[in-house]
């Protein structure tokens, strides 16, 4: 548990989700090239673009997961700071 | 015996993939920076359990894309002098049907004949020499 002082923003999570799926686009829309004929070391290459291809996808896939997560968190901070809100009692003027 | 001085592997397809892949390592580079800077808003706008987690988890995919554009980058730079190597052995290769040729063998394409054994023909043995100094084909 955090003994430090709990602040979240909400509209900076949502913010930085929509970054990490744009980010995600981008890598997803990443070309990588066809294997190309280099003699007795196509096999090698090949190898290494598809590790590479590999590494990229999931990478974006866990940006994806990540920015789900941060708009699920910023969803339940709002959610929560909602509920507090309406069971905490207003202040009434004149009240006991 | 004829000897095949054909390119078998030609640099433009490991130039067109060096290309390609440099492509590859700047949108990867790009995605780091983005990336660090999600994660820097983070950093400066919120803290708690859930926030420090997703800190440690984005760090880590930075790093992630960090290596992987660096490894597309030496790939593309190994690709890249694979291909100037090939255009060098291309060009050797070339000077060599150059030489057959102007040592009077017979060149078909990229195939140089063997001379046919002439005892008239005074050049018959730097025609020999010719086709037993050449390299066969290139890797």
């Amino acid at each position: 548990m955090s003994a430090g002082t709990l602040y979240i923003n909400p509209e900076t999570l949502d913010h930085a989700a929509g970054m990490l799926d744009d980010v995600a686009g981008d890598l997803g829309g990443a070309s990588f090239p066809a294997d190309p004929d280099v003699g007795r070391s196509s096999s090698a290459v090949s190898t290494a673009l598809s590790r590479l291809s590999s590494k990229t996808t999931s990478t974006a896939s866990a940006l994806r997961t990540m920015a789900s997560d941060l708009r699920t968190t910023a969803s339940d901070f709002r959610n929560t700071d909602a509920d507090v809100a309406s069971a905490t009692p207003s202040a009434t003027s004149g009240g006991y | 015996m004829p000897l095949d001085a054909r390119v078998i592997t030609e640099p433009s397809a490991a130039w067109n993939a060096a290309r390609t892949l440099t492509s590859v390592s700047t949108t990867i580079s790009d995605a780091s920076d983005d990336v660090a800077s999600a994660r820097s808003s983070i950093a400066s706008d919120c803290s708690s359990e859930a926030t420090t987690q997703a800190l440690l988890k984005l760090s880590g995919d930075r790093d992630v894309l960090d290596d992987t554009s660096a490894d597309a980058s030496t790939l593309a730079k190994a690709l890249d002098d694979f291909g100037y190597s090939m255009y060098s052995v291309k060009n050797r290769l070339a000077d060599v049907l150059d030489d057959a040729m102007a040592a009077g063998l017979v060149v078909s394409g990229s195939t140089i004949q063997e001379p046919v054994k002439d005892d008239s023909d005074a050049d018959y043995a730097t025609k020999k020499a010719t086709t037993t100094r050449s390299p066969r084909r290139c890797p």
